[in-house]
Parts: structure tokens; sequence; C-alpha cells
């Protein structure tokens, strides 16, 4: 199958999720493989996790930069990268291309890179919101630019790259979004659709052991949160319509027999036009071939819309089309601070919303934001009292989890690190250095890092108290503890 | 020891007499008047409790149209939805009906209609009730390395909750 002749080798490089096979990978192989390249698809990530067995939290640990120094662990780097490396010489593209899926991925490409360069003579391209190196900011995308400058990539790929990829394997390498920020953002509905062939019959960490597929609906967002920089990457809110999505759906069903899906977008109701159309469609698939709801199961973000936007038949139809389960970024119990944020919803139209949600047997997933920096002590109150209110969906199950976080970041590319001035947000460190959890908000001088990692403790332990599920917060106060340390020494 | 809330959604025809108990104790006796609901607060010790709906009184020459029928059961608030079809209904049914000529079970499963005295038994509850609902209700696949545990939490507590 493999052959010299290939086009184009495309590479996931860990760390990312196992859950299911990554998407850009496969959505770029249906680009190019349509335009008549040949591809082939490698996920060294899940192979990571497949080489390393029982250990591989270790290496996980290891390749998101949460540890280091352990030389067992480099002499097994070492000899994991050697095989990977040898693995594409042996398969000999003429152009590499690896996905940098975020900022966690940007520790294997570094090393993998930097030893493929020195026995590889093809092309090598990187892409992905992981070239950037905080968050998806496109105007701070260091993380290509440096490793352009250090010789260990040819080019790098801002923004979509459907069609970039495509214009470089023709040999235009000056396209827009090649070793530039000057990316043009697609229609999504004139993208072809993603190729699975390489990975669906991989080891991947599926619930219950059932297949599951990502799917994209949209780029971009139609909310401009404050603390999210979305914007710097998709100026503008992006979707693909219904009838393509449940198309896209269908095709995976009927080609590899997958029934569940995963929508990888910000949101699956950012537009209500395309989601009913994607909700009716599939309905519609089930009646017409005998099959009875809910045939398909699918997740998304979502978000909570007034509530003459989104009607209890609207939840109706999200279960008989076959959602299951949501995520929700709720951020906070307090009206005001979620105002200040440009959330756009009330904690009582949330609480309208998982009511359908519950009515409905719909599940969803929180995540939150502690110590935003409008945010006092009454209103950290209000949320303590929204989770005591909303114990009942916690135990009935329609609230599966939450996500409380890492207390709020100011990065570059949000709302609130461009109008850090105007808002009277302090920046506590020196002019150069990251921003992150260093900062202070002088109209709210009791709100100090210590004070907001308080907070977050507490409203853990709130919440574990009244039977809710927190997911990863290991990990969190970790990063939480990590940081506070850095700062408070001076090298954060 | 935890305090425990019961409310008892249900419709009716007639006048049925209901009484209410858990572990044993009656905690309401009822002619229902309408459809409605009843709510019991109950002080229970850690373990598995009895919860037991008892419809007496019924006279089946002259209450023919008489029942009573469980719609929901909310406890602490959380609506226990299909669980509720785990409840057994143990029907009280008169020596010289037919029912009694083959046999037929006297142990109702599906079935929370009660037309004949009798009654609705469910005797899987249990106290501490967080990990019961967990166990009952929740859908969870955390992924691979996203747990959280209560002995890091405390860690941070101490670091971070003593100036």
């Amino acid at each position: 199958m493999l052959t010299d002749n290939l086009d184009i080798l495309l590479i996931n490089i860990p760390i990312s999720g196992l859950q299911y096979p990554p998407a850009g990978t496969s959505q770029l192989k249906g680009s190019v493989v349509d335009a008549g390249f040949t591809c082939t698809i490698l996920d060294l990530n899940l192979d990571l996790f497949n080489k390393t067995g029982s250990d591989y939290s270790k290496f996980f640990d290891y390749f998101s930069e949460a540890t280091h120094g352990d030389p067992e662990i480099d002499a097994r780097v070492d000899q994991i990268l050697d095989s990977w490396v040898d693995d594409v010489i042996k398969i000999n593209p003429r152009v590499v291309g690896i996905s940098v899926f975020t900022m966690m991925c940007q520790l294997a490409t570094r090393l993998f890179t930097k030893k493929l360069k020195q026995k590889y003579t093809g092309k090598l391209v990187i892409g992905g919101a992981g070239i950037s190196t905080n968050g998806i900011a496109s105007a701070y995308n260091d993380f290509g630019a440096e490793m352009l400058n250090l010789n260990q990539i040819d080019y790098f790929i801002r923004g979509d790259g459907e069609i970039a990829l495509v214009e470089l394997l023709t040999g235009n390498d000056q396209y827009p979004g090649i070793n530039n920020d000057s990316y043009k953002q697609l229609s999504l509905d004139t993208i072809p659709f993603p190729e699975y062939d390489d990975l669906i019959e991989l080891n991947y960490q599926y619930d219950d052991g059932l297949k599951m597929l990502p799917v994209n609906g949209s780029r971009g967002c139609v909310r401009a949160c404050s603390f999210c920089d979305i914007h710097e990457h998709w100026k503008k809110f992006t979707f693909r319509s219904g009838h393509v999505l449940a198309e896209e759906m269908i095709t995976n069903y009927e080609q590899y027999g997958v029934t569940q899906f995963t929508f990888t977008d910000s949101l699956i109701n950012g537009s209500m036009k395309a989601f009913r159309q994607l909700l009716f469609a599939l309905i519609e698939y089930y009646e017409k071939n005998n099959l009875p709801d809910a045939h398909f199961r699918f997740n998304g973000q979502f978000i909570v819309r007034r509530l003459n936007q989104q009607t209890p038949k609207d939840y109706q139809l999200m279960a008989r089309a076959g959602c299951t389960h949501v995520m929700i970024g709720t951020e906070t119990g307090s009206d005001r601070v979620r105002e200040h944020m440009r959330k756009q919803f009330t904690t009582a139209e949330l609480a309208a919303v998982i009511d359908q949600l519950d009515k409905n047997d719909l599940n969803c997933f929180f995540s939150m934001i502690c110590g935003y920096p409008t945010e006092r002590q009454e209103d950290h109150q209000q949320t303590l009292d929204m989770f005591t209110n909303f114990k009942k969906y916690a135990l009935n199950g329609t609230i599966t989890g939450l996500n409380l976080g890492a207390t709020l970041s100011v990065d570059e590319g949000t709302p609130l690190f461009n109008e850090m001035t105007d808002l009277g947000l302090m920046h506590l460190g020196d002019t150069g250095d990251r921003v992150g959890l260093n900062w202070l908000m002088p109209d709210n001088p009791d709100l100090t890092l210590r004070e907001r990692i308080r907070r977050r403790i507490e409203l853990q332990e709130h919440v574990v108290d009244l039977g809710y599920h927190v997911w990863n917060a290991d990990s969190h106060l970790k990063r939480l503890k990590i940081s506070y340390e850095k700062i408070a020494n001076g090298t954060y | 020891m935890e305090r425990t809330n019961f409310k008892f959604d249900f419709t009716k025809a007639g006048l049925p007499l209901i009484k209410l108990l858990v572990d044993g104790k009656i905690y309401a006796n009822h002619r229902c008047t309408q459809d409605g609901s009843i709510s019991i607060d109950c002080e229970l010790k850690d373990g598995t409790h009895v919860i037991e709906i008892v419809h007496y009184g019924k006279n089946y020459s002259t209450d023919t149209d008489t029942h009573f029928e469980l719609q929901k059961l909310y406890i602490n608030e959380v609506d226990i939805k299909q669980e509720l079809f785990n409840f057994i209904q143990y029907p009280d049914i008169p020596p010289w009906d037919n029912w009694h000529v083959d046999n037929h079970p006297l142990e109702w499963k599906n079935n929370l209609y009660l037309g004949h005295n009798g009654k609705l038994m469910y005797n899987e509850f249990i106290t501490p009730s967080i990990p019961w609902f967990h166990e009952r209700f929740s859908n969870i696949h955390q992924p691979q390395g996203m747990r959280s545990n209560e002995e890091f939490l405390q860690e941070m507590k101490k670091d971070f909750f003593n100036d």
C-alpha cells in the first residue's frame, strides 16, 4: 500500500486525545486525495500509547512538558523518535505534513523534526492551532516561525489548511497562509469530506468500544467572550449547512458502520438554521431507513441562547436526532461577571436550558472559570449557590461533570489581553513576559492569585460534596501550584 | 443519618386511601381527593431502605373505579425517572377472584397502577444517597488521565488555606 511515490504522509504528533481518530489529518487527506494526490496518515500519538503501555502517563507528562530530567524516559523517548524517523524513511513520501494540534504537540514536533531533518530529504510542513505559542492566536505564531528559522521545517501553514496544502503540493508555496499569517478563511461546504481509512480500525480508546468519529460543523464563534482568542484565528463564524453535515455522518455510517460522533467545533448551535437542518435531516434518514430515533449518537459544544431563540421543540428534536451530550461554557454563577465576559446569558436562562435537557434525557458538561478579574466574593458565592441549586441535575446524571479549570489566564489574542489598559487590568510581571495568571485588577484588589486559587479549591470541595463529578482537577491544580511558585520566585 | 425527602406524584380515581412507609414506619396516611403529590421527610440511617406505598380500604363492590397510580418519585428533588419501574406491586387480590385459579403471580413488575388494595414496594434505595445516585444515574466515561483526586485537593487546601 505504501510506496515511494506517495505524495504526502500526514502525521499526528503527541500529545492529543486518544478517544477517537483525530479530525485534522483526515480532513486534509480528504482534500489532497480529492485533488488527485496520494496520501497516508500515521497516528504517532496513538503509536506512543501503544509503545509505552502502562507507562503511558509518564510519556504524556514528558511530552506535555509537565516533567523532565528522567534519564530512563529520555532514553526511551529517543528510541521512539528514532523508530518514527525510520518509519517515515521507509515510506519515503515526497512531503511530510505534521499536525500540531495544540501547544501540547510542540515538544514532540520539535524533537521529531530535528531528528527527521537529518535523514529525510523531502519537504517538511507543519500546521494546526498548535503552531502558535499560546492558544490559537494568529498574531503570535512563534512556534511555526521558530521552527522555520531553525531549518527544522520547510513550511508552516497558518489557518485553514485544506486548500493551502493542495497548493503546496502543486508547487505553489506563495499561497496565503504558507509561511505567513495572511491566510484565507474557507467556505466550509466546499471542503471534501474527511477520509478515515488509515485510522478507523486502530485501537482508539472508544467509549464502550463503539467507534466514534469527529465532525466539524463550523469554525469561529458567534460570541466574542472576553477570555477567548478564537477570533484572532477565525475572524468570522463560518459553518457548514446541516444537510452537508448529515451527509457526512451518513457517509461515515454507511462506509465504516460508525454511529457515534463528536463535534469538534466551538459550538453546534451557532447557526440555529444549520443546527435544525442537521436534526431534521438525521430524523428523516432514520425514518426513511426504518431506523429508530437516535440511531446515531453525537455530542458537541453548545451555547446558551435567549429563551425565544431555542425552544422546547428544539430539545425534543435533539433527542430524536441522537444528540446525547452537550458541553456548556457556563464559567460562573454570577450574571454580573458573565455579562463582563460577554457570554450573553443569565443563570436563569441556563437553568431553563438544563431543565429542557433533563426533560429530554440529554446530558451536559460545564466548563468553569474561577477568579475572573471582576469576580468579588459575592459573585463567587453565587457560583457556589448555583451548584447547590443545580444539585439535582448532578445526581440524576443530567450534568455529567465539571471542568473547573485553572482560574483565569489572560492570554494573548483575547479581548481581556487586548483591552488590559482600558479595563485597568495590571500585568504584575516584566514587559515582554507572558501575563497568564500574573495579573491584578486594582478595582478588585482582594482578588490576588492566592485568593483565586483559594476560591478554585473551595469551589471544587463544594461541588464534590454536592455529588458533582469534577474532571481533570489534579492536572489543573498541579499547573496552578507550579505557576504560583514560578510567579513567586520570578521564573514564570 | 441523612435527611431525605420523598415526593410522590400521583393520579387517582375515586378517593383512594394511601399510606406511605419507609422502613416500616408510616410517614403519611392520606385519602387522596385530587391528583397531586405527597411529600415526606425522613431521617434515615446509613443502609438500604424499603419504600412502600400501600393502597387500602377499597371496597371491591362499591369502589370499583378507585385506583391510585404513581407517576413520579423525587428523592431529594431528583426525579428518579425510569428507576420508578423497579417498584414491585404486590396486589391484595380477593380470594374469590379468578386470578388465583391458575396460580397467576402475585408480584407485578412494571406496573405502578394500584387498582386493587395492595402495595408498591421499592427496596433498592441506599443512604448515603450520593453514591447511590451516581451508581444509578451517572453515565460517566472519564478520558484517560483526567481524574480528580481528593488527596491532592486536600494537599492544595493545606498550602493555600493557611496564611
